[in-house]
């Protein structure tokens, strides 16, 4: 009997000792600060062991602190982010905080917890250097939420390889240049099939997207080259002076919505150039069917620039490893538009960072500071230059591009030297970021309340209910007119039920 | 709010020990007092009876004191809570909505679909499994001792490495692209190409079910075994004098003597068949379309990403009196003439 | 289901030969786990790495997942130990306690409590865990060791087992030793324990198998990297809530699993005959 007890007390005792364990605070002296940061990573890359050795150097040179750095693979990193902020507990810095916890607030009724970065940290040089769209993507309110650390366009192009576009005898430069039309589109991923069948088999098709993606790629990508950038840029909702309510905006019509889905459905039912085993294919699956198995020619991109990334690790790493003959050659494929002959593809300029969130019930001023001091080091480019140094790959496109260059001199060689073709692709990216056809964040709008209300929902509409419609679409079960009326006809719905139970509130701050 | 938790324990547990005994004993003595007012001759409850009620509750006091905080509080509050629209953030308030959340539940197409997959699932899998390990434990008890223990040992130990693990081998056996099943399929000269089996939305259920009619549920095949092993043998041996056929044998005499071991067999299956989660959870993440959405995986989606605890506790609840009622269907149909 | 004497021969062998299908057929994928463990499965896969003759078998999956988590499996293995081995004390002691009290102490409610006992049995999983996830969060109990264990200490099944095995201890031991004085707890360290030891070593081990195998309570609860189980880390590898892959190497999961079922398999074959007795007790009447 006593035996049991005693193993019962040891037992419970382990598991309040180990409980301190867990939390080093308390083992170090309590009068440290301690921060706490999430970082969602892929597990075992050597960019995981970059951050954590970050973190303890930084530890190292700041006494006063202690950050304590939490690690999660990206999947689960999504979801307990969410969960975090909703109990109010969320980590004291994490990568595009604000944007998390405005995404919250926008679905339920979660308080702002986004903590604004003060003007003696980011000062009127610093906010010149970054540039007016990156600072319009990390701000609310005028009012700049985040550190940005990469900036980027998203939408316009595909990832293509270059080899089967010549093999056909297409010039896809002039169409990257100018766009092209569904015609001109369809016809030449026929032709492109065509001579991959004849080299690979009947197991090549031309282009690929997975069940995921469908979403993305379809109001990032096809909608909006057939929307164009003004209509784009507005959004799907604009502001009706008269009644001063948000209503769809009437570009954003039936017709219009049908178009690309009709595109996706001919291309899968009636030419066959993208077929359903790309739909349950996960991403890695089709990105390695483009660069190293040969069986596709078009497929996602994360974002425009990645083609670079994506050749420099294939040359560098799988040629190595014999999984490919000789080195690829990628390139940015547009989007097409329905636009008769084509329009140069439309862009959306992004910027990310990391930011701090704000705990309930409220930690000191200092605490604040401590931690905005933690998140601009973790975007700075000695951060950035680290990264660089252990992969080599320009992930996405950094702010401070040229200081980070030059801090990895020596360690690590520019892999734009030694391939001409990321050279075309990296310039092309250059001449895009500056040109007129980028849709810049909004940034002020009449009545910013309902609009952030609204755009909360129709986000929500834009993931799974839209692609369960597109697949349905895809498979045949529907068509791309009713499709398109169900997706109008739901932004409409949104905007309807939010006016049902709000006033308009024009001149409101958001909440 | 930080509450110690520990004392909430400790209060639970002591709770037990000290306040039902002190209820009885109360009572105990107070109806003597009356009953002995009233004339009636009763002889007080001896000492070492009225001892053994506090050690009664003494002893229980630790595992119900516990199971309180985490067992039957949390049940009440699940109640509780399916009638509120509570989140998890602590500055809302969870604000009384009544039967609303009932309401939404029942309306929505995604809930019946769930319920569906569900039910399909445990047609699918449950006669089948019963009468497999019905019929595996007849061949087994026939067979001596040793291969006995050899078989019921064999078929356990699959099931013992846990439901992780087992997804994590059912996620790479079926693989959309070149996997193990694809591979042996392709190479027997069943299918041409790659069947996507979890993302293809024709497929994701019935893998699964297929895939548990690959094993066995040793639990029953064992429970079955001890059932056969009571029943007499002379049983059959009459029947045999009497010129029985086989399957008389069995529909007269294994089958109404098996009974209250297929019941239990039957109710732990029912009971086990609408947890399931794992497969959703690790696997198929609701399935294409979803083709796997269970019942619990969309409770699981309510309140990890929803944050809508109200309606989750909601959907618990319903699922819980759906299992009672099937369960209680379930006894009396088939346990007719069973004394348990 | 007997058969004459006669066809004995053929009966068997039909009967060993249906047997040892099923058999190798539910523990395909067992064999599949440790096989693909030891060899090299990278990017492309075929049947010709399944073959057993010249195939290249080696540790470098363990080593690799090792690296792949950042030194961590180690650790993963540990606080899988942690975690399961106060349960093994606390169920032991929940259980015995609550389950001779509820078989062979009459006291009032005893009835009531058993049937509230049988009814906790029937509600699913998730009608509790959602408050008690709640409870997590207020008492800021996230991310330690203790909300691994406390909450899973409540074993509701383990009264129901003991209560069921003592039951068959013949009451006139007790009684005679009350006559002679004996107190409760005297009774109780002096008869029950010697006599319930297949009972006390069947619930430290159903604690343990059932700690150990938790996987979706970590995953809810547990945010560090360093304070993950052997099974959360599987979990953490393969991903959640997707229909995807992703980038895995599966060779080094199937190490994973491996590591993760070993102690489990050895526990169950060391003790193979107390499992199969302790599935018995709670089914089959008398």
């Amino acid at each position: 009997m006593w035996v049991l007890l005693i193993a019962l007390a040891i037992g419970l005792s382990t598991g309040w000792f180990a409980k301190l364990e867990s939390n080093d605070s308390s083992l170090f002296n309590s009068k440290k600060d301690v921060i706490e940061y999430w970082e969602g990573t892929i597990p075992g890359t050597p960019e995981e062991k970059v951050f954590q050795d970050l973190v303890d150097e930084y530890n190292r040179t700041h006494k006063d602190v202690y950050v304590k750095a939490v690690l999660m693979p990206w999947a689960s990193y999504q979801s307990k982010i969410n969960i975090a902020v909703a109990t109010g507990q969320p980590p004291d810095v994490c990568y595009n905080a604000f944007i998390i916890a405005d995404g919250m607030r926008a679905k339920q009724k979660t308080p702002d917890l986004a903590v604004p970065i003060p003007d003696d940290i980011l000062t009127p040089k610093l906010k010149a250097y970054y540039g007016k769209n990156c600072l319009a993507a990390v701000s609310r309110n005028h009012k700049v939420y985040l550190f940005p650390s990469v900036k980027f366009l998203q939408g316009g192009t595909f990832t293509g390889n270059r080899e089967w576009f010549e093999k056909a005898g297409v010039d896809i430069d002039y169409y990257t240049e100018h766009g092209w039309d569904y015609d001109t589109f369809r016809d030449v991923m026929k032709r492109v099939q065509a001579v991959m069948r004849k080299e690979n088999g009947p197991d090549a098709n031309a282009f690929g997207l997975n069940l995921l993606l469908l979403n993305s790629q379809f109001y990032n990508g096809f909608l909006a080259s057939a929307l164009g950038r003004d209509a784009q840029q507005r959004g799907y909702y604009v502001w009706d002076k008269a009644t001063k309510k948000y209503v769809v905006d009437p570009a954003f019509n039936e017709e219009i919505v049908a178009k690309p889905l009709r595109l996706m459905q001919q291309m899968m039912q009636v030419d066959g150039t993208w077929v359903r085993k790309n739909l349950a294919m996960d991403y890695s699956q089709l990105r390695s069917d483009l660069t190293l198995k040969g069986l596709l020619a078009v497929t996602w991109n994360d974002v425009v620039g990645s083609p670079v990334e994506l050749e420099i690790k294939t040359n560098r790493e799988d040629l190595a490893k014999g999984l490919i003959k000789k080195p690829i050659r990628l390139c940015e494929v547009p989007f097409p538009t329905p636009v008769k002959g084509g329009r140069p593809p439309v862009f959306s300029a992004n910027a990310e960072g990391y930011g701090v969130l704000r705990q309930i019930p409220a930690k000191s001023k200092e605490h604040v500071r401590h931690a905005l001091e933690f998140a601009q080091y973790m975007s700075s480019p000695y951060k950035q230059a680290k990264v660089f140094m252990v992969n080599g790959r320009r992930w996405h496109l950094w702010i401070d591009e040229p200081e980070v260059l030059r801090m990895a001199k020596g360690v690590v060689s520019d892999p734009l030297d030694s391939d001409p073709n990321l050279k075309i692709m990296w310039n092309q990216y250059l001449k895009w970021y500056d040109s007129p056809s980028v849709v810049v964040p909004g940034a002020d709008e009449p009545d910013m309340k309902a609009r952030q209300r609204i755009g909360g929902l129709a986000g929500q509409f834009m993931t799974t209910p839209t692609q369960m419609i597109i697949e349905r679409v895809l498979s045949n079960s529907e068509t791309p007119e009713d499709a398109a009326k169900e997706i109008v006809g739901a932004f409409r719905k949104i905007a309807d039920d939010y006016y049902a139970h709000h006033k308009p509130t024009p001149g409101e701050p958001a909440n | 709010m930080y509450i110690q938790p520990f004392a909430l324990l400790f209060a639970s547990v002591l709770a037990w020990a000290i306040i039902p005994p002190t209820i009885f004993y109360a009572w105990n003595r107070i109806s003597c007092r009356m009953q002995q007012k009233m004339g009636k001759k009763v002889r007080p409850t001896p000492e070492f009876v009225l001892r053994k009620w506090f050690f009664g509750y003494f002893f229980v006091a630790a595992a119900f004191g516990w199971s309180t905080v985490f067992l039957f509080v949390p049940l009440i509050k699940s109640i509780m809570y399916s009638l509120t629209d509570k989140t998890l953030s602590p500055t809302v308030p969870a604000q009384f909505v009544g039967a609303e959340n009932y309401i939404k539940i029942m309306t929505d197409p995604m809930w019946w679909k769930g319920v569906a997959v569900t039910v399909i699932y445990i047609l699918g899998t449950l006669p089948y499994s019963v009468f497999l390990c019905l019929f595996l434990a007849g061949l087994i008890v026939n067979l001596p001792p040793f291969w006995q223990t050899f078989f019921k040992t064999a078929l356990y130990l699959p099931g013992v490495t846990g439901v992780a693990v087992g997804a994590a081998i059912t996620r790479w056996v079926y693989y959309p692209g070149d996997g193990f099943a694809n591979l042996i399929l392709r190479k027997m000269g069943f299918i041409h190409s790659n069947i996507a089996w979890f993302g293809d939305k024709h497929f994701a259920l019935p893998t699964l079910i297929v895939g548990t009619w690959l094993g066995v549920n040793a639990i029953g095949v064992i429970i079955y075994c001890a059932a056969l092993g009571g029943i007499p043998k002379d049983y059959y041996e009459a029947a045999d004098i009497d010129g029985a056929t086989p399957t008389q044998k069995f529909l007269k005499i294994t089958w109404p003597l098996v009974k209250p071991s297929t019941v239990y067999v039957t109710i732990t299956g029912l009971i086990g068949g609408f947890q399931i989660f794992a497969p959703a959870l690790l696997i198929t993440g609701g399935g294409p379309e979803g083709t796997t959405n269970f019942v619990n995986y969309i409770i699981y989606r309510t309140f990890y990403y929803d944050n809508e605890f109200g309606r989750a506790c909601a959907m618990s609840v319903v699922l819980m009196l759906v299992i009672i009622i099937i369960s209680m269907i379930n006894y009396k149909v088939m346990a007719t003439d069973v004394e348990y | 289901m007997s058969n004459t004497n006669n066809k004995f021969r053929i009966g068997t062998v039909f009967s060993f030969l249906i047997l040892f299908g099923y058999t190798a057929l539910a523990l395909i994928p067992l064999y599949l786990m440790v096989f693909t463990s030891f060899i090299k499965l990278g990017g492309t896969f075929d049947l010709d790495h399944l073959r057993l003759i010249g195939n290249h078998f080696s540790f470098d999956n363990y080593h690799n997942f090792n690296l792949r988590v950042g030194g961590l499996l180690p650790r993963w293995l540990l606080n899988s130990f942690i975690v399961s081995t106060v349960p093994i004390a606390s169920s032991m002691f929940f259980g015995m306690l609550a389950g001779y009290a509820m078989s062979k102490i009459k006291f009032p409610g005893r009835e009531w409590l058993f049937w509230v006992i049988i009814a906790t049995m029937t509600i699913p999983y998730f009608v509790t865990l959602i408050p008690v996830y709640e409870m997590v969060w207020k008492f800021r109990w996230v991310d330690s060791y203790s909300v691994l264990i406390i909450p899973g200490l409540a074993g509701i099944g383990t009264i129901f087992l003991s209560k069921q095995f003592m039951q068959t201890i013949p009451s006139a031991l007790i009684e005679s030793a009350t006559v002679d004085g004996c107190s409760e707890i005297g009774v109780f360290t002096r008869i029950i324990l010697p006599l319930s030891k297949p009972l006390m070593a069947l619930l430290g081990i159903m604690g343990f198998v059932g700690a150990w195998s938790e996987y979706f309570w970590a995953y809810l609860v547990t945010n560090s990297h360093t304070l993950y189980t052997i099974q959360m880390g599987i979990v953490s590898i393969i991903g959640v809530d997707q229909n995807f892959a992703g980038d895995l190497d599966y060779g080094e999961v199937m190490a994973a699993s491996v590591l993760a079922s070993l102690p489990i398999l050895i526990l169950f074959l060391v003790a193979q005959k107390l499992f199969i007795k302790g599935l018995t007790i709670g089914a089959v009447k008398g």
